[in-house]
């Protein structure tokens, strides 16, 4: 697959606070979410990914070219970024129209690029209220329509769903795998891990400056040795199953829940005990009414990585 | 009834309650004009009056240097002395530049990031924030103003072992520099509740004090009547110093009309601020 | 690289916002102060029977100096330095740097921008009290040149200053301060230094190209440097200009703006 984000080494410092340390990043097609503590860094690598700030040490390119004073980069790239920042005396569609003729088209297709990403994010009906007249919801889905007005091939998105209403998070979701499936790559920060598993699978995991993990959830959680996964079925007869399941070196623990009629397995064999598990119960006449996984998420992959 | 409780979560104990409520504005806000970049360097450099006067103060107070107060004629009285320390221009200007650096986006930056209502959510009234603010910038002019002009007083009676002219020069070293420091207070205040742009309440505040003086400049130079002089920031504060002081009047209209002026204008000052607060929803 | 279509656009825009801005409304209103004086002067004046003052007297002993000491070097700095820092303010400044558009068009677009709607405020204000105060002969070949003269002056006044405080804007935090020193403090003391002091001043050079004589103080020991002649000043202002300007583009390319505590 094709790079379209290449860093190398990348290191940032502020004075004496580091902000990155030699990070080493590889990102092509799709949706990529960031994750990461406060003052982990998150900021530090859009910022270095945007042109805001240059690293000291290493290198960033995106299409196979420096970002950092590179401003014909962005005719290829749309950001969302982060803050609540608006010019106070104009209007939604002032401010769209603005940003729309800066990539250099048409009078023509310039109205008619930002009119369709006002469309995008519901809001034509309010385009020619101020701005300082909208909501925190509108105004974060006006920044979003600012970041795809040019149909980029790369969406950067610090936040993009703060303030927003579910209604509008479910649409924006929607919209970026719509994205996804024309081709585009899209980065996504977020502090809220059910957005993130919402979009994808494929995460960054950011802390003190470092990547703690790259990849799919799945296959970082299996990675997590330290960590056995969980796997809690609520059937008729608990203990039966758990005999049955006993054997083959496949468990670490087993844990009892009696008056929920539950039992929760640790297994460190994740992939072989499902077959062994989907196995046992067609051949037996025990009825399982729930099977669930309860660490194996993002939430729990970000606890176990970061140590809480 | 406002609702007065200790914070957003469950409170299990008993409540300090401080008489002082608006002593937490007042400390952060000393700490942060200090920790501000060039702030070691405005000080120092309006400090450098004192130490000039206190030579001043030093050379008037021995017969021996008697010579000197014939070839200076600020140190030729106490009175002339400390009026001169106290509405010379370097001074005047540096007390400006104190109440803007101390006191510009004290309100200013509470509207811009819309933190006002964060302060009058808490058990705290519109009058603790407003003076809890106010205090901030009166700290630092009465730190230059009056702190120094006691230090004078001090050193003058160490000088000349007289303490009966330290009394009286004590009430007039105290009296003036609080009502001309309330007056800096108040206007700088007001301005930054004008507007969130910082910058552009520093320009406003320079524009109002140096407008006074080009407009009674232009009356007086037209007119030649002495009156349009308490159009003037500085010439009032001017007047006011050798009113207290007992000193030769700056212009030919009462002292004390100039005092009246400056607490009539603090007033007036103080209930825009307070009009200007009274619009903000909490 | 120039883009005039860019800056063209980034000028339109933001002259847009800065004419509903209350800052400009402040100053095209604080640009009528000198002609309330004059009516003032005058009603008073009536009131007591006494001769009129003489329009011509006034704009040059008190309209001059108001708009050439004093209202110029303040929306200057008020404007000039806002040109980025407002932006780093409001952290506006991201839209901007994340756009197809090189560095040198948004400093361009944004400052001519700034540049227009400051001379615009201080025309307004300044023809307006030229017009009231030599009412009689307005129309006259002389007078009009005067007036147009006086523009000129005002605007390379105007762009000469901004682009000094373009430069402390984009360098440094605590630009408003330094540029209130530098007009209240240097440009003032210098006027009355002996010595070639003033040749490092705008305003020295200003007294060339104005039409009507800017009243200055007096300088120590009442030495005062020989006034360049009016292609010299000129030349000398563009230059500074253009070096200021110049090295405001070059600091924006250079420098990270943090708009946030980063996390």
């Amino acid at each position: 697959m094709g790079t379209v984000i290449k860093g190398e080494n990348l290191s940032k410092w502020y004075g004496n606070v580091l902000g990155l340390s030699e990070i080493s990043v590889d990102i092509s097609k799709g949706i990529q979410g960031l994750l990461g503590p406060n003052g982990a860094g998150k900021s530090t690598f859009l910022k270095i990914l945007t042109g805001q700030l240059k690293p000291n040490i290493g290198e960033i390119k995106i299409f196979d070219e420096p970002v950092f004073n590179n401003h014909e980069l962005f005719h290829r790239i749309g950001y969302c970024p982060e803050f609540d920042a608006y010019y106070r005396e104009v209007t939604g569609w002032e401010f769209i129209r603005f940003k729309s003729a800066l990539f250099g088209y048409s009078k023509k297709e310039t109205d008619q690029r930002a009119l369709t990403a006002l469309e995008k994010v519901g809001l034509t009906d309010s385009k020619d209220r101020k701005i300082t007249a909208y909501s925190l919801g509108m105004r974060q889905r006006l920044k979003f329509a600012s970041s795809i007005i040019n149909d980029s091939d790369l969406l950067i998105l610090d936040e993009p769903l703060r303030g927003v209403d579910p209604l509008w998070r479910i649409r924006i979701i929607k919209m970026l795998k719509e994205f996804e499936e024309e081709g585009r790559t899209i980065i996504v920060s977020s502090h809220i891990l059910s957005e993130i598993e919402a979009m994808t699978n494929n995460v960054i995991l950011i802390h003190q400056g470092k990547i703690f993990a790259h990849g799919d959830i799945q296959e970082i959680r299996d990675l997590i040795g330290s960590h056995p996964h969980k796997v809690s079925v609520v059937c008729d007869d608990a203990r039966g199953l758990a005999k049955k399941m006993i054997g083959d070196d496949l468990l670490l623990n087993i844990q009892f829940l009696d008056n929920e009629q539950k039992v929760i397995f640790e297994t460190d064999k994740r992939d072989k005990f499902f077959d062994t598990l989907t196995y046992t119960i067609s051949n037996s006449t025990i009825n399982v009414s729930e099977i669930t996984s309860p660490d194996d998420n993002l939430q729990s992959v970000f606890d176990y990585l970061i140590g809480r | 009834m406002p609702i007065r409780e200790g914070g957003y979560y469950n409170w299990e104990g008993t409540l300090n309650k401080s008489k002082i409520k608006w002593f937490p504005i007042f400390t952060n806000g000393i700490r942060a004009v200090y920790k501000k970049r060039f702030s070691k360097l405005l000080f120092a450099t309006t400090s450098s009056l004192f130490f000039i006067f206190l030579i001043a103060l030093y050379v008037s107070s021995k017969p021996e240097l008697k010579i000197w107060t014939k070839l200076v004629q600020m140190i030729s009285s106490d009175a002339l002395l400390f009026r001169t320390y106290y509405t010379n221009g370097f001074l005047v200007f540096m007390s400006a530049m104190i109440s803007v650096f101390a006191g510009s986006e004290l309100i200013s930056n509470d509207l811009k990031h819309k933190s006002i209502s964060l302060y009058l959510a808490r058990p705290l009234s519109k009058l603790d924030y407003i003076t809890g603010k106010f205090s901030i910038i009166l700290f630092y002019l009465l730190m230059f103003t009056l702190v120094p002009g006691i230090l004078l007083v001090i050193f003058k009676v160490i000088f000349t072992g007289d303490f009966s002219a330290g009394i009286a020069l004590l009430a007039k070293s105290i009296i003036f520099p609080v009502v001309i420091s309330l007056f800096w207070s108040s206007l700088m205040l007001m301005l930054s509740s004008l507007s969130e742009n910082g910058r552009f309440v520093k320009i406003i505040f320079f524009v109002a004090f140096f407008m006074s003086q080009m407009i009674a400049g232009m009356f007086w130079g037209i007119f030649r009547n002495d009156n349009f002089m308490y159009i003037s920031i500085e010439k009032n504060i001017q007047q006011f110093g050798s009113f207290v002081f007992g000193t030769k009047l700056e212009f030919s209209a009462p002292g004390w009309i100039s005092g009246a002026i400056l607490l009539g204008l603090t007033a007036v000052f103080l209930l825009v601020l307070s009009y200007r607060l009274k619009k903000v929803e909490v | 690289m120039v883009n005039l279509n860019k800056i063209k656009i980034i000028y339109g825009f933001f002259v847009k916002t800065l004419l509903r801005s209350k800052k400009t409304k402040f100053f095209i209103l604080f640009s009528l102060v000198p002609l309330l004086i004059f009516l003032i002067i005058n009603g008073l004046k009536l009131i007591y029977h006494d001769n009129l003052l003489a329009g011509s007297d006034f704009f040059k002993n008190g309209g001059m100096p108001f708009f050439f000491q004093f209202y110029i070097q303040l929306i200057s700095l008020l404007f000039g330095a806002a040109v980025i820092s407002d932006e780093i303010d409001s952290k506006t400044l991201i839209y901007l740097n994340t756009s197809p558009v090189s560095k040198f068009s948004i400093l361009g677009g944004k400052f001519s921008a700034y540049l227009s709607v400051s001379f615009l405020s201080f025309a307004i204000g300044s023809t307006i009290l030229y017009v009231m105060t030599h009412f009689k002969g307005i129309l006259t070949t002389k007078s009009l040149a005067t007036l147009l003269q006086l523009q000129f002056t005002g605007l390379i006044a105007i762009i000469a200053y901004s682009s000094l405080f373009l430069l402390f804007g984009v360098s440094l935090k605590k630009s408003t301060i330094i540029g209130l020193v530098f007009i209240f403090g240097w440009e003032t003391i210098a006027q009355i230094l002996p010595g070639t002091a003033q040749k490092l001043t705008i305003f020295f050079y200003l007294n060339s190209l104005s039409p009507i004589r800017i009243p200055k103080e007096k300088g120590i020991l009442n030495i005062s440097v020989i006034q360049p002649g009016y292609g010299e000043a000129l030349i000398t202002l563009l230059i500074f200009s253009a070096i200021f300007f110049a090295a405001s583009v070059y600091v924006f390319k250079k420098r990270e703006y943090l708009l946030a505590d980063h996390t």
